[in-house]
């Protein structure tokens, strides 16, 4: 009963709590101040600051552990933290700033002169390998203004320094929520800028569950497609449709540690491929086909199709490797390392060359993940016999009605269908028209709010920063309007 | 007795006003059948002609949509005649007012609950389902039934081979679970066992309705957990119609083209000629009422311990 696993993880049935090699994870380094999407190999690596540190420890740890960084006689590791001194830390964090209310700024000027260890001495420390909390404790001991501070701010202090001189680095699984909040802290644009609540929210009012057959038009870059197949586990299939010839990216699919069965659920299929199916009742689907099909040649053992078809989204036309390469450089923010690093003289020289580069030099050799394959003209008539389940559409630069007018009549009568857009007005021509043309019921356009608080004793209010826009969503049921019923005086 | 759908006067009454209320299913067993409006607004007239709302059987877990108010009765509906239908069918009543039959989904059945007790509502609900990563296969504790609008959505998200144990006011000590969501007065008691129960990594959420017990909450969770983190999820709503707005003695004539008024999309292929030549803007604002408040949601992950 304690073992029933989600999502039997990775292809060989891996325990899916734990990391294993060629495993996708999420670097959470120092409490998301960077967040590095890559793939754990013997070879990979991942800088923090101006360190390269490998990967490899990482392999075989439970997904949650957290790690720091050491100098030893090879130059920087990443050393797995074990929490288990945290409670008592943390009883003093809480309790503290009753006590120490008298204290205050009144006197604690900022003349850059407050801290009596140089550069050289830091530096001098690491030769003579100090951890970091040594060096921490070192400038404490050295601050003339720590004492003076409230403990408030002192831990803040604290929290900075170590950042600097100790970072760490939480080991995350990725998930839908992981993978969505980490784009849309360092790239938004590249997920349509799909809040992590908003996508929660369309999964739940598309009725995404088990042994569904989901159509999706997802042009975010493949985090619809992924949190859906997710969803499903495996079980029923997520068509992932496209208007032209040209099939939207779905790279961030990658970033999940989907299992053969839900890689084999994801599907793809050009819009006029199902529109033809649901015309006409013969085999026609088979010589709509068009040139397309050449080009993204999908047998078992081929490379899949999303390596080379993909140009409606940036420059994301690169062979998978490269992309987890690029999405690992490309999302994490370093600014504020560099600064600081500038700042207060730690040595070494920076690295000219993207050193992500060659950070995963194993992963040529991973297996290809097979997912997005063409769907075949009998899965089509498979869809068809029952029509889809629902409908969930995340595509911000299509009008929704035209989409809808295209995806309704291949759902099933009853069927729930969720639309995200970033703009009010497209949405509630959509519904309008729905309204008019009595094709759906329930029709609702909600805006998700969403606000993060900090809570501590006396000190709970919300976040100062927050995310004040999510998009809207259009939201309703598919039922029968064909018959035409007159309304009954 | 043929069992049948009846609304008592003045409950459809406030319903046409749009509140919540409850109307009785006059079946064998004398079932309660729940009543929630579905519209945005009934007093604003909306451009469908007619408002809606949602009945819930709970003896079938049938869910229809209920369209006609305007001839004030909706008649009787009998049961036999729904028997065979495919969902998403217009069925009618002796009386011609007409019902969709839907099939449920754990939104609908949230919208239609009675709340007797604090309820998740669809924001908090997705939002919960999602940050605490359920997916197909997952044991997912659940402390503080409610009314089961939780519960429904998690066990949609853990089926077919996942598991929700939920419980109300008892202490669950058997079960391993990998997610806990307490929705309980005192959240707080139930975290040390929830601690003991979970695995490494595992995350909790904990709902308040007040900030004092998200206070505590997180006290008492620092001493196991990790990343505790606090968020409070709304939605608000919007109100869609079509009109044209005056644009003053600007325009001369009478042509449609001169006025400044942006012009509805399109709506060639809706049968029925609403879109005349007119210029008719489709407009929307925010519902004027909205939930201000659901409660607060509490994260937290379990510590790695080896």
């Amino acid at each position: 009963m304690s073992s029933v696993s989600a999502q039997d993880g990775s292809i060989e049935n891996q325990n899916p709590r734990i990391t294993w090699k060629d495993c996708s994870v999420l670097l959470d380094i120092n409490d998301g101040d960077r967040l590095v999407f890559a793939r754990l190999s013997d070879g990979s690596t991942v800088k923090i600051g101006n360190k390269k540190c490998s990967l490899r420890p990482l392999i075989g740890c439970p997904f949650g552990s957290l790690f720091q960084v050491e100098t030893g006689p090879k130059g920087a590791y990443l050393s797995r933290v074990v929490a288990i001194s945290e409670d008592d830390k943390h009883e003093e964090k809480g309790d503290a700033p009753l006590k120490d209310e008298a204290k205050d700024n009144r006197n604690i000027v900022d003349s850059n002169c407050a801290q009596n260890l140089s550069g050289e001495d830091i530096d001098e420390m690491k030769r003579q390998g100090a951890t970091g909390e040594q060096i921490i404790e070192a400038l404490i001991a050295n601050s003339s203004t720590f004492e003076k501070k409230t403990s408030f701010s002192q831990e803040k202090y604290k929290l900075r320094k170590q950042k600097k001189y100790a970072p760490k680095v939480l080991l995350r699984r990725p998930f839908a929520r992981s993978i969505c909040e980490a784009y849309f802290k360092k790239h938004p644009d590249r997920i349509g800028f799909l809040r992590v609540d908003v996508l929660s929210l369309l999964l739940s009012l598309a009725n995404v569950s088990t042994s569904s057959d989901i159509v999706v038009l997802d042009m975010v870059g493949g985090i619809l497609t992924g949190a859906v197949a997710e969803r499903l586990g495996g079980t029923g299939s997520v068509c992932n449709t496209y208007f032209g010839a040209t099939p939207c990216s779905m790279d961030i699919v990658r970033m999940f540690n989907f299992n053969d069965k839900i890689c084999r659920s994801i599907l793809r299929s050009p819009l006029s491929d199902i529109c033809s199916a649901w015309s006409n009742n013969s085999e026609q689907p088979k010589n709509q086909k068009n040139a397309l099909d050449s080009e993204c040649k999908l047998d078992g053992g081929k490379v899949s199709p999303h390596t080379g078809v993909d140009t409606t989204h940036d420059s994301l036309h690169v062979p998978e490797v490269e992309m987890i390469q690029e999405e690992a450089c490309s999302i994490s923010i370093v600014n504020e390392e560099s600064l600081e690093s500038s700042a207060d003289g730690v040595p070494g020289p920076v690295p000219i060359s993207m050193d992500e580069s060659d950070a995963f030099p194993t992963i040529k050799a991973c297996k290809s993940i097979k997912f997005g394959k063409k769907a075949t003209p009998e899965t089509i008539n498979l869809w068809k016999a029952n029509g889809f389940s629902s409908l969930v559409i995340a595509a911000p630069e299509l009008d929704p009605w035209s989409a809808v007018q295209e995806l309704l009549p291949v759902l099933s009568y009853s069927a729930p269908f969720a639309i995200y857009h970033q703009y009010l007005q497209p949405l509630a021509s959509c519904m309008h028209n729905l309204q008019v043309a009595k094709m759906a019921v329930g029709l609702q356009i909600t805006e998700p709010w969403l606000r993060e608080y900090q809570v501590l004793p006396s000190r709970t209010h919300p976040h100062m920063q927050m995310s004040s826009f999510g998009g809207y969503i259009l939201s309703g049921i598919k039922v029968c309007s064909g018959e035409s019923q007159n309304n009954t005086n | 007795m043929k069992p049948h759908l009846q609304i008592e006067e003045e409950e459809e009454e406030e319903a046409i006003r749009g509140r919540l209320g409850s109307v009785k299913y006059i079946g064998d067993d004398g079932w309660v059948v729940n009543f929630v409006n579905f519209t945005t607004d009934f007093n604003s007239k909306p451009t469908f002609d007619k408002p809606c709302s949602i009945y819930v059987l709970q003896q079938y877990l049938t869910v229809i949509l209920c369209i006609n108010f305007r001839a004030n009765r909706f008649g009787v509906f009998k049961h036999s005649d729904w028997i065979g239908k495919p969902f998403g069918s217009k069925v009618l009543s002796n009386k011609g007012g007409f019902v969709y039959l839907l099939a449920p989904t754990p939104e609908l059945w949230t919208l239609v609950l009675s709340h007797r007790t604090q309820i998740l509502y669809i924001a908090d609900i997705s939002f919960v389902v999602m940050y605490l990563e359920i997916v197909p296969g997952c044991v997912v504790l659940e402390s503080g039934t409610g009314s089961g609008s939780l519960t429904t959505s998690l066990a949609r998200a853990v089926a077919p081979c996942g598991h929700v144990y939920t419980f109300d006011f008892h202490e669950q000590r058997a079960a391993a679970a990998k997610f806990s969501i307490p929705d309980l007065p005192q959240p707080w008691l139930t975290m040390p066992s929830a601690a003991k129960m979970l695995k490494q990594d595992a995350v909790l959420c904990s709902f308040s309705p007040c900030i004092e017990q998200v206070q505590r909450s997180c006290e008492t969770l620092k001493k196991d957990f990790t990343d505790i983190r606090t968020f409070e999820v709304l939605l608000r709503t919007y109100e869609v119609k079509e009109g044209s707005l005056d644009c003053g003695n600007i325009n001369k004539g009478d042509s449609p083209q001169s006025l400044p008024c942006k012009r509805k999309q399109s709506s060639s292929r809706s049968s029925n000629g609403t879109n005349k030549s007119s210029a008719t803007t489709v407009m929307a604002k925010p519902c004027s009422e909205a939930k201000g408040h659901t409660g607060y949601l509490t994260f937290a992950r379990l510590k790695c311990l080896y």
